[in-house]
């Protein structure tokens, strides 16, 4: 090995793979260092949870343009769902995960069969008003959802006699999701699908006029996506023990929709990088009610006017001149 | 009869794109469609592609009725189709563009995503296309950064890739040179040697004339002429639609 160590690391960040593994390596070491961070491991793992809420965004509105205002909803529905199911049939988390997911897709696929026929502003205020009567659901069945008040004493995870009941344990439920997602993410754009997907938001009609059966197409990214918000909840639900219809508030859409926006719509490297500085900030700037919103509005107003492309065409044109510069 | 086109009529609110046009398509032939602007040519491209649903009439593609069915279908029956001014996905790469188009056939997508056999197959089809139509140095090029003359080069290799029996060219040497336009006239006729029919929408007379077998007129939304290109360019009404408008 010639050359000191920023020679070495120069080298070692040329091959994406090696500094991939190396990534994961250090997340999932991290939390022994910092044990007693508790705070860190609770951030990093929101941070991880946005993640997959955002790239779940990244398909429907990111790839097939399909702009939904309503995906809050769906995270709502897997938060409830496995909140009733780990809390009132005592089901294990594991399994309430996944029907979690699997009923934030089928819900998605009902309400995208009437809203896809609208296009534009239509289809947001039919997905957004989807999501409003999701969130009044939740108020109004007491019964099942204990209302207004919110939901109690949601189990932790566990199997056998291990439970997974601190921020460091739940650390690695988050970590292990977040990377599944992630490597779902990144297959579905490397392959035909994802190559559909783009294409349909981009020209639908040349899309279909390529033979793209559009209408399922876009139900099936619309379920994929609302899938990662369904899963998403789930998660939150059993992490944070208590849940109510606060949590899933138009706020919380503007929220996402501002991360999605910054990290350029179609770009999965940027929807992670503006989740990170979000999230990090997010404690900041809620404190700042109700002017958090103003920034919100106005980071989106900039960032749809100045820099359409987001962090992910930035991070594009540095990959592009680093390419053109390094010998092939 | 590969494609037959039944008393089509196509209104817009009051105004009647397409007045009761009956034509014919055989088999293997490259057949043109001229008239003056606002005839309705590409309006009646539109129907038989499945982007417009007629208002009244049919139209049938190797025996089957095909007025009124998603684009998508029709494509996958093997109808394809360019659009006037070139349609293309501007972000993409060359390769992509054509690379999309050769899922057309595709029925099991999802195995893609662990199976990644298939798409080496569809790869390697692109490639073939893009060597066919002389792109293939160019197929990581942008689109967006292209000229025109590789622009209507790609759309061609587009349809290709879907596998067409019939192919619907919408005014395809608009805006190339002399030497682009022989070029394209070439590409044609090496693409109906391939067992493919071309019906073309065409301003150019040069190329009407060239190319075609035969040529159906339309004016106003009716058809007013049909036959040889010879036939075609002595007719009195053809001339008079064509003097009348001041084309």
């Amino acid at each position: 090995m010639e050359g000191g160590f920023y020679q070495r690391l120069h080298r070692i960040s040329r091959k994406p793979l090696r500094l991939l593994i190396l990534s994961i390596l250090f997340l999932v070491v991290l939390p022994f260092f910092i044990q007693d961070k508790v705070y860190i491991l609770h951030l990093l793992s929101m941070i991880y949870l946005n993640v997959v809420i955002i790239l779940g965004l990244v398909l429907i509105l990111g790839y097939t343009k399909q702009f939904s205002l309503g995906q809050v909803a769906f995270y709502g529905i897997g938060a409830y769902t496995t909140a009733v199911l780990t809390a009132n049939y005592h089901i294990s988390f594991f399994l309430a995960l996944v029907v979690s997911g699997m009923l934030a897709a089928i819900s998605a696929v009902f309400v995208a069969i009437p809203a896809t026929r609208f296009q534009g502003p239509w289809l947001a205020l039919v997905t957004f008003s989807f999501g409003e009567i999701i969130r009044i659901l939740m108020i109004r069945l007491k019964k099942i959802t204990g209302g207004f008040g919110g939901f109690f004493n949601i189990p932790k995870p566990g199997f056998g006699d291990f439970v997974f009941d601190d921020n460091f344990k739940f650390y690695y439920i988050f970590l292990a999701v977040m990377l599944v997602i992630l490597g779902i993410t990144y297959r579905l754009r490397l392959s035909p699908l994802g190559r559909i997907w783009i294409s349909m938001g981009d020209n639908e009609d040349l899309s279909s006029s390529l033979g793209i059966n559009i209408f399922f197409h876009k139900l099936l990214a619309f379920a994929v996506g609302s899938f990662f918000a369904g899963i998403a909840g789930s998660l939150y639900a059993a992490y944070a023990n208590f849940i109510s219809p606060e949590s899933f508030t138009l706020r919380h859409t503007i929220y996402y929709l501002s991360i999605l926006i910054v990290g350029g719509l179609e770009s999965i490297s940027g929807a992670v990088a503006a989740t990170v500085i979000f999230t990090l900030f997010s404690s900041y700037l809620m404190a700042l009610y109700p002017w958090d919103m103003v920034i919100f509005g106005l980071i989106i107003v900039l960032f749809v006017n100045l820099i359409p492309g987001g962090l992910g065409e930035r991070f594009d044109l540095l990959r592009n001149r680093f390419q053109s510069v390094s010998p092939k | 009869m590969l494609l037959e086109v039944q008393n089509v009529t196509m209104s817009f609110g009051g105004l009647k794109a397409l007045n009761s046009v009956s034509l014919g398509v055989e088999r293997g032939i490259i057949k043109g469609l001229i008239g003056p602007n606002g005839s309705g040519k590409t309006t009646l491209f539109n129907v038989i592609s499945g982007f417009y649903a007629p208002v009244q009439g049919e139209v049938f593609f190797a025996g089957k009725a095909i007025a009124g069915k998603n684009p998508y279908r029709i494509t996958r029956a093997g109808i394809a189709r360019t659009f006037q001014g070139t349609r293309v996905f501007e972000k993409r790469s060359i390769l992509d563009n054509i690379l999309v188009a050769c899922y057309c056939h595709r029925r099991n997508l999802g195995a893609d995503l662990f199976f990644p056999r298939q798409e080496k197959q569809d790869r390697k089809r692109a490639e073939e296309i893009l060597e066919m139509i002389g792109l293939l140095d160019l197929r990581d090029e942008k689109v967006a950064n292209i000229p025109i003359g590789i622009r209507h080069r790609l759309e061609i290799g587009r349809v290709l890739a879907t596998d067409p029996k019939l192919i619907l060219l919408d005014e395809p040497s608009a805006g190339l040179n002399q030497t682009e336009v022989s070029q394209e006239i070439i590409l044609m006729r090496q693409i109906r040697d391939r067992g493919i029919t071309l019906f073309i929408v065409e301003h150019n007379m040069k190329v009407i004339m060239d190319v075609c077998h035969s040529i159906s007129v339309l004016d106003m939304g009716m058809k007013i002429a049909e036959g040889s290109p010879q036939e075609v360019r002595i007719n009195p009404k053809v001339i008079e639609s064509y003097l009348g408008k001041g084309e």
